[in-house]
């Protein structure tokens, strides 16, 4: 059929079909900034346009609807005045991160300012009301519509300069604009699904149904017989290799227990063939028509489970050690039908008790300081597994070019794709080409060869263009969580609550394969238990083998977790001593100068070592925080207000609901590292350019959290020279040096650092070669504003030298380079303080205020640094209330859509949500800067149980708090909960 | 899954395309999707004809797996509230956010509309389509029915919602909605409370309720209950065990509904599932139905928002 419609004021006709929807057509034509976030279920709001005047998604609308209609939508050469305000003002406001929802919330400002000129912050809330975004925590987007509803006004509105940090710097701790802010705003081409050509083929995956059963056969017959169907690969025709999808370092701490397609699958969804076709329709047509023969096993679902004496086990291959033996009274031999299991070397695992990895280690003597104790408590906690959820699903354009396989990513680690794609597919290093594209958001989940192996082998053996995109479905049930731990800590203290002695043990459930099995849970106990100082600390963790989803790395790895138990066992401690909770915190926290022994056991994966700490800002953190939260006066607990706000539409009726809701507030102190010293290793390179400009070529990973910017700026600063002079490409493996990766915060502390060492490089070389134009001794010349190269006896322009080099003058092109490495461990810690109301009449938890007072060093880009923060607090906070994956008693994924994993909206943003930025320099960072985001969720499950428990006078051990759980924590309902995994 | 798209010139047209005539004017030029195949819609035959209101349910993937003939309402069928008399008509076409906006929406409707706190599908989602969907979750259907609503079809026929909903869930048996008629009742109170996880969210739980009181004694108790049972429905038995009591206050309201010790009475019974368990949704269910009847207000045709009720 023929659609008349107008699109941003421009007559179109298009032929489309009529079940087409809107969504699917506008990208046809190239409307690619119109996204999909949820396959159109209508809850993510990314494919939004504004249809005579109204927002709406328009994966929800068929095209035919569209008939004579007006469509405003997102293209880089829009005009519409009011949608540019909407979107400059973002930009402004430094709420672009990943940018993957930015055009649709540029649509949905430009609504609300149509409607309303100066909205209320209410107003704002419900304009964005269905607007998903997982990166910015949407706190920074109330001030980009107020600042556009200014500039409505008055165009030329500047919005107010936020706190500025090192006067000495023109960039470096001011805010500057993020430089992919503006193309991603205007929905420019810049993700992987934005490069997709027409002749490209379609991979879907058939998943299993079954949580645990061995591949009999497989009969891909007639689905390859069926029409557009290119190749159709499985279990008996895949390379028959294993390896781990976990992007770490090589030789990674992660066991390769997988293959291509396994011979047992191990969790529901896990591969059992995919499909190479012409088209998705086709592609999923073909899946149907596979017939799979299983051999079902019982399955592992939790746990204890996978404990238990006889337990079915979910790996039953050979066991090889690369390096290193087995551990002592461990079991290698396989029952020849499963896959093997390949450890690089020995990380306490013993796969047929299914036990993925262990560790343990300790200082002092435990039992003695538990016998110098007057109170002893030993608590378990638990934390679910969660997703991360980027709104853009996993995604991976391979093809073949020149002889070499070419895979456009949205990876936080280039290199590491790099490397397992070409061990799986079998070809050399320098075969394979991987360019990380705009990344609509991470969090870990990217950390990990989740999508790449399949698309890169189809490319390379078909010779054809492959795009393979995860469903939303696939991303919850099929991508990476953070694995779910049950945390048991048991502390001994002296009346004056002084610590003797803390013992902690972690149990997690890796699923069926073992990505990051050990450092997840590792971090549970590296960043919790060095935050306080205790002579006697002892831990272990044993990673377990399930068959419930696969786990893997998430913003924080398993801190959160870990500081959940430790944080909130420190309380209850205290409440049992009859101390005030930040009392306790104060008695036992680090503080300048503590020498950190525990750390002589936490190596995270070389020789452990005490540190001395340098400064450390907790205690003006925790003084801020205190005074906010009116923490010595009589704010804490206590009922608050009358009745229910449930009750919609009711008068004023005093039902008997007095006294239902409880105020109460809880502070956590938090920690996390910059990167891991002693392994991670970052280069970056920059060239000048004949006109004086920069090209920053940098191996970090941008996955919208600025790196790019942190990168630039560092240029700019030492080459004295604007944004708008460097232009930054990175995470190319062809073009820019080995980085690896975005993962553990290394971002601004490792890349960045690589980009001021080669800023440096680059300074020295221009001086060198300015001193032999101007005739004079390098240390009397000095780089100033703008590119100005000043001497003693006379003045040249960054672009005269650099025309000069290019042309082969002197010392030739001017290229500095930058590679760092450290021993060194920079910590980043923050106070976080809560403020819940609490129903204890129906469970209910309202996060009403959570101040977070963070040291992140210098703060390269201080607006920048806060939306991370902002964002990483939003997301621990859906996982402290409301996030859960959860299973049914054979290991089906009962919530794999945001219908039912339920991510905070901008309305779940409490309503006084503040970050400070309390910096403690660095003495290696770069400017003194430390790592920022991951700190940022390991504050709000702690922080919110203490003041729920200040509350109500519970304590909820379990999170996300439902309601559920509070009632059955509150006594109010009875029973245990029911089977299985839910709540 | 929409194989073919409708676009009836009038409600004739619109009927008899519902009522499977295919030699209806323009249903033959219907645009229709080409098949996976490209060789035509494969699966016509066994496609269902049904109205296209907002498409927030018939164009979203819950439908994925439905093959859909959509018989466009929009230009058909009213988007538009007006007063009759007592009355208050709303538009089929109407949707949640004009309902919100409208100033002769009844305060406890619109209130019902807020609880669709997603702006993008207020803008789209009908009450027509609400009705429609017949959802257990459905945000409308509580307090409608606790009204006692009419509809009026586009085939002329007035019917109670009640009754409606009873028919054949096939658009040959309950036609297409044209009108809601709500009549303002003298001396009825009602009430609306409903739980969700978070804002933006379905209504998981959520009860209506209407009833007079004589001499604080309650009459005629109508109690409507959403995701409790695969539908928004009257409980009678429970309405009944209400009748003639005083007004309880919370805790006997909550024990009448699942009994002192949260054993739960029969009146209703939940299942487990990711949004809750069983005995959790009863409890919160009590809870609800508290609110709903302690928080009643006088029935009210529709007037300006008041403080409470906007
Ligand atoms: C993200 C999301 C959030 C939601 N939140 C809520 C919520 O909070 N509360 C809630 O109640 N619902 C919610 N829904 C469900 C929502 O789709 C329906 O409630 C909505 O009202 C349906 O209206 P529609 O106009 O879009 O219907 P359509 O999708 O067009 O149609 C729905 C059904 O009704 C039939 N129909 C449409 N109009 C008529 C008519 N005039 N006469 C007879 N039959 C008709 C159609 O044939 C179809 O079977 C949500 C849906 C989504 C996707
Ligand atoms: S893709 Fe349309 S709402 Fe998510
Ligand atoms: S910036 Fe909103 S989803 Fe990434």
């Amino acid at each position: 059929m023929i659609l008349s419609f107008s699109l941003n004021g421009r007559p179109r006709r298009w032929e489309c079909e009529p079940g087409a929807n809107l969504r699917d057509l506008l990208r046809s034509k190239g409307l690619i900034s119109v996204r999909n976030g949820c396959d159109g279920e209508g809850s993510c709001g990314l494919c939004a346009v504004i249809m005579d005047g109204k927002l709406v998604n328009s994966c929800m609308i068929l095209a035919a609807e569209a008939e004579g209609r007006s469509v405003i939508a997102v293209e880089p050469d829009a005009e519409d005045p009011l949608l540019i305000i909407a979107q400059r003002s973002l930009i402004d406001a430094h709420c672009v991160q990943c940018g993957y929802c930015t055009p649709a919330v540029s649509l949905a400002l430009r609504d609300l300012l149509a409607r309303s000129p100066e909205p209320s912050d209410e107003e704002v809330r419900d304009a964005l009301s269905g607007t998903l975004c997982r990166c910015t925590g949407y706190q920074q987007f109330l001030d980009a519509a107020h600042l556009a509803s200014k500039r409505l006004r008055d165009p030329g509105y500047a919005l107010e300069a936020g706190p500025a940090f090192k006067p000495e710097f023109r960039h470096i701790g001011k805010d500057r604009e993020k430089v992919d802010a503006r193309g991603l705003a205007r929905g420019e081409a810049a993700f992987v699904e934005d490069r997709v050509t027409p002749d490209s083929l379609h991979l879907k995956v058939l998943g299993s149904p079954h949580a645990h059963a061995f591949v009999k056969s497989v009969d891909a017959s007639a689905a390859l017989a069926m029409s557009g169907v290119v190749k159709v690969i499985h279990t008996f025709n895949c390379p028959d290799k294993v390896y781990t999808t976990a992007g770490q370092g090589f030789p990674e701490p992660s066991p390769h227990d997988q293959r291509m397609f396994s011979r047992k699958v191990r969790f529901v969804g896990d591969r059992v063939a995919a499909v190479l076709a012409e088209s998705p329709a086709e592609a999923r047509a073909a899946l149907a028509a596979i017939k799979v023969e299983y051999e079902i096993l019982e399955p592992v679902l939790s746990i204890a489970q996978a404990k238990a004496p006889g337990a079915p086990l979910v790996h039953s291959g050979e066991v090889v050690y690369v390096a290193g033996e087995a551990p002592a009274g461990t079991s290698t031999r396989g029952d020849g039908r499963d896959d093997s299991i390949t450890y690089q070397f020995p990380i306490g695992a013993d796969p047929h008790r299914n036990l993925a990895a262990s560790a343990h280690g300790g200082i002092g003597d435990v039992e003695a300081g538990f016998a110098r104790a007057d109170v002893v408590i030993e608590r378990t906690y638990r934390g679910n597994r969660v997703q991360c959820t980027p709104m853009e699903p996993h995604v991976v354009y391979a093809k073949v070019d020149g002889g070499r396989l070419v895979l456009h990513a949205s990876t936080q680690v280039s290199w590491h794709v790099r490397r397992i794609v070409s061990r799986v597919v079998g070809i050399p290093e320098n075969k394979v080409r991987v360019i990380k594209e705009r990344v609509g958001g991470g969090f870990g989940a990217k950390q990990d060869i989740v999508v790449e192996d399949i698309a890169g082998w189809l490319a390379w053996t078909t010779g054809k263009p492959v795009f393979f995109r995860y469903t939303r479905e696939e991303e919850f049930f099929a991508s990476r969580t953070r694995h779910a731990m049950d945390i048991t800590v048991k502390m001994g203290a002296r009346r004056d609550g002084t610590l003797t002695a803390i013992d902690m043990h972690v149990d997690a459930d890796t699923g069926p394969y073992g990505q990051h099995c050990l450092t997840v849970p590792m971090n549970a106990v590296s960043k919790s238990l060095p935050l306080l100082i205790c002579p006697n600390a002892r831990f272990t963790v044993d990673s377990w083998y399930t068959n419930l989803s696969v786990a893997g790395a998430y913003q924080g790895y398993g801190a959160p977790k870990g500081s959940f138990a430790i944080q909130a066992c420190l309380a209850e401690l205290a409440v049992e001593l009859g101390i005030d909770q930040l009392e306790m915190i104060e008695k036992n926290r680090v503080r300048s100068g503590t020498r950190i022994e525990i750390l002589k056991s936490l190596g995270e994966g070389r020789e452990g070592a005490a540190v001395d700490l340098g400064e450390c800002g907790l205690g003006e953190m925790i003084e801020r925080g205190k005074k906010a939260f009116n923490w010595d006066g009589t704010g804490r607990g206590g009922p608050l207000t009358q009745g229910s706000p449930t009750a919609q539409g009711g008068a004023k009726v005093v039902a008997a609901g007095e006294g239902d809701w409880k105020r109460g507030k809880g502070a956590v102190i938090v920690q996390q590292g910059s990167g891991l010293p002693g392994l991670d290793a970052a280069n970056a390179e920059i060239r000048l350019l004949a006109d004086g400009t920069l090209l920053l070529l940098s191996g970090g990973a941008d996955l919208g959290t600025g790196l790019d910017t942190v990168t630039a700026k560092t240029a700019a600063e030492i080459m004295g020279l604007d944004l708008e002079d460097v232009t930054v490409i990175s995470g190319d493996t062809d073009l820019t040096p080995f980085d690896k990766g975005a993962y553990a915060s290394s971002g601004t502390y490792f890349s960045g650092n690589a980009a001021l060492k080669a800023a440096e490089d680059l300074r020295t070389k221009v001086l060198a070669a300015a001193a032999e134009m101007l005739g004079e001794d390098p240390s009397t010349i000095r780089i100033g504003h703008r590119g100005r190269v000043i001497g003693s006896k006379g003045e040249l322009k960054l672009g005269d030298i650099a025309h000069r080099t290019v042309e082969g003058e002197g010392f030739g092109e001017l290229v500095g380079f930058g590679s760092f490495k450290t021993l060194h461990a920079a910590f980043p810690y923050g106070a976080h303080f809560a403020e819940v109301l609490v129903n204890t009449r129906t469970g209910e938890v309202k996060l009403e205020r959570f101040h977070v007072y963070q040291d992140c060093g210098t703060p390269i880009n201080p607006a920048l640094a806060k939306g991370q923060i902002f964002g990483g607090v939003m997301k621990a906070v859906g996982h402290s209330l409301y996030e859960e994956l959860l299973f049914d008693e054979k290991g089906r994924c009962l919530n794999p859509t945001f219908l039912d994993y339920k991510i905070p909206s901008i309305n779940e943003v409490p309503r006084d949500f503040v970050v400070e930025l309390v910096p403690v320099e660095d003495e290696i960072g770069p400017f003194g800067a430390k790592s920022v985001s991951e700190i940022s969720l390991n504050g709000a499950a702690p922080a919110i149980a203490i003041a729920i428990h200040d509350a109500t006078g519970v304590w909820v051990r379990e999170y996300p708090f439902t309601p559920e759980r509070l009632l059955r924590a509150l006594g109010r309902l009875p029973g245990a909960g029911i089977k299985g995994k839910l709540p | 899954m929409t194989v073919a798209f409708h676009k009836p010139r009038d409600a004739a047209e619109a009927l008899a395309l519902l009522s499977g005539v295919d030699e209806a004017p323009g249903a033959d030029d219907a645009d229709r999707a080409k098949g996976a195949d490209g060789k035509g819609a494969g699966g016509i035959k066994s496609a269902r004809r049904l109205p296209l209101a907002g498409g927030t349910q018939l164009n979203s993937s819950e439908s994925r797996n439905l093959a859909v003939e959509a018989v466009a309402l929009d230009g058909l069928v009213p988007k538009s509230v007006e007063r009759q008399g007592s009355a208050t008509i709303i538009g089929a076409m109407t949707t949640f956010q004009e309902l919100i906006d409208s100033p002769m929406v009844p305060p406890i409707l619109a209130a019902a509309a807020r609880g669709m706190v997603d702006r993008n599908i207020r803008n789209r989602a009908t009450v027509g389509g609400n009705l429609g969907a017949d959802k257990s979750c459905s945000s409308l259907i509580p307090v409608l029915l606790a009204l006692d609503v009419d509809l009026l079809l586009l085939d002329g026929r007035r019917v109670r919602l009640e009754d409606w909903l009873e028919l054949p869930s096939e658009p040959k048996g309950r036609g297409i909605i044209s009108k809601i008629s709500m009549g303002g009742r003298e001396g009825w109170l009602s009430g609306y409370a409903r739980w969700s996880r978070v804002s933006a969210d379905l209504s998981v739980l959520g009860a209506a309720a209407a009833y007079r009181l004589e001499r604080n004694t309650v009459r005629d108790l109508r109690l409507v209950l959403g995701g409790v049972a695969a539908h928004a429905r009257r409980f009678p038995a429970l309405e009944a065990a209400f009748e003639g009591l005083p007004l309880p206050d919370r805790s006997a309201i909550e024990a009448l509904v699942v009994g002192h010790d949260g054993s739960g009475a029969s009146y209703f019974s939940t299942i487990d599932d990711a949004r809750g368990s069983a005995a959790f949704k009863s409890f919160r269910m009590a809870v609800l139905i508290a609110d709903a009847i302690l928080f009643a207000k006088p029935d009210e045709a529709g007037s300006l928002p008041t403080e409470e009720g906007a």
